[in-house]
């Protein structure tokens, strides 16, 4: 009998694998990952687009591999800022008007400013008059005042 | 003292969240590499964070979930269709150069596929041979008794011809 299945062509159980990987792996982090996203983009039906983009890139498939919470943070707040609009971009100046002088209420706008606007550090800085060593004191004013409330 | 200057300044934070500049990213790697308590402090930050993360996550619509499979799906269907157009068997090179109007296919089981048509045709055959086999026996022992009974009658005849008188 002739066959026109091929040998020498990457396995069905391969392919299998790894789609189930990256579904196991969308099981386990996609609700994370939609925080986060949300978190950037706070615009549901395109953060959902950016979700399934994010679980269809190709950095998606190193993590498949060694799954770390950390990676995905990160993959998927590259994917969220990549995604926004231009017009969200600019909310950096509106924002900057609303600091205080509370400490740790700066530190939480350095961290939205940072993390989820994706401004530099420098940027950041010029901004709001800081420093660029009082703007990643900031970071960890942050986490330490969420690790105490 | 190096290490508390890294785990007060906000680095470390930096470097997890991935917002940290490349200079001071390359400077803290390097030394992650030769600190081990450093390298434990950043994990058990990594921990804290994950924890805030998680504690801020949102369960996405299970449409999501849906439109991964599928395109997952697709892309696996691309993937095997690439494959076979690019990488063609000499085998089924040589079937396809034929020119034949079928498709041949590896089958492995015992079954045959036939017309459903077949199916009808089967059961009327298969009644009208009971029927007349049914008609074939009733006939046979019907001819068989008259023949019985002829037999019987020419007996009686002969025998009442030739009694005395």
């Amino acid at each position: 009998m002739w066959a026109l299945k091929q040998a020498n062509k990457p396995s069905i159980s391969q392919e299998a694998l790894i789609f189930m990987d990256k579904i196991a792996l969308y099981d386990r982090y996609g609700s994370i990952a939609y925080g986060i996203i949300l978190h950037v983009i706070p615009e549901p039906e395109l953060a959902q687009k950016v979700l399934v983009d994010l679980f269809m890139s190709p950095q998606i498939q190193a993590c498949t591999e060694i799954p770390t919470t950390g990676e995905i943070i990160r993959l998927a707040r590259a994917k969220a800022l990549a995604s926004k609009t231009v017009s969200n971009n600019s909310s950096l100046a509106s924002t900057a008007l609303i600091a205080t002088n509370d400490t740790t209420d700066l530190a939480k706008l350095v961290f939205n400013l940072s993390f989820c606007q994706g401004c530099s550090t420098d940027i950041i800085a010029e901004k709001l008059n800081l420093s660029p060593t009082n703007v990643l004191k900031a970071f960890y004013t942050y986490f330490k005042y969420l690790r105490s409330s | 003292m190096k290490t508390h200057h890294y785990l007060t300044s906000g680095i470390l934070e930096a470097y997890l969240l991935g917002v940290i500049a490349e200079k001071e990213k390359d400077e803290l790697e390097r030394e992650l590499a030769t600190d081990p308590d450093l390298l434990a402090q950043l994990d058990e930050l990594e921990a804290n964070m994950e924890d805030y993360f998680i504690r801020n996550s949102v369960t996405p619509p299970p449409s999501v979930r849906e439109k991964i499979e599928l395109r997952l799906s697709e892309t696996e269907i691309e993937k095997w269709e690439d494959v076979n157009t690019t990488e063609p068997n000499p085998k089924a090179k040589k079937s396809q150069s034929t020119e034949s109007p079928y498709v041949q296919v590896e089958i492995d089981d015992t079954h045959i596929r036939v017309h459903k048509l077949w199916r009808t045709a089967f059961i009327a055959v298969f009644i009208l041979s009971k029927v007349f086999l049914i008609l074939g026996l009733y006939y046979y022992f019907k001819s068989s008794s008259l023949e019985q009974e002829v037999d019987r009658l020419k007996a009686t005849t002969q025998s009442t011809h030739s009694a005395p008188r």
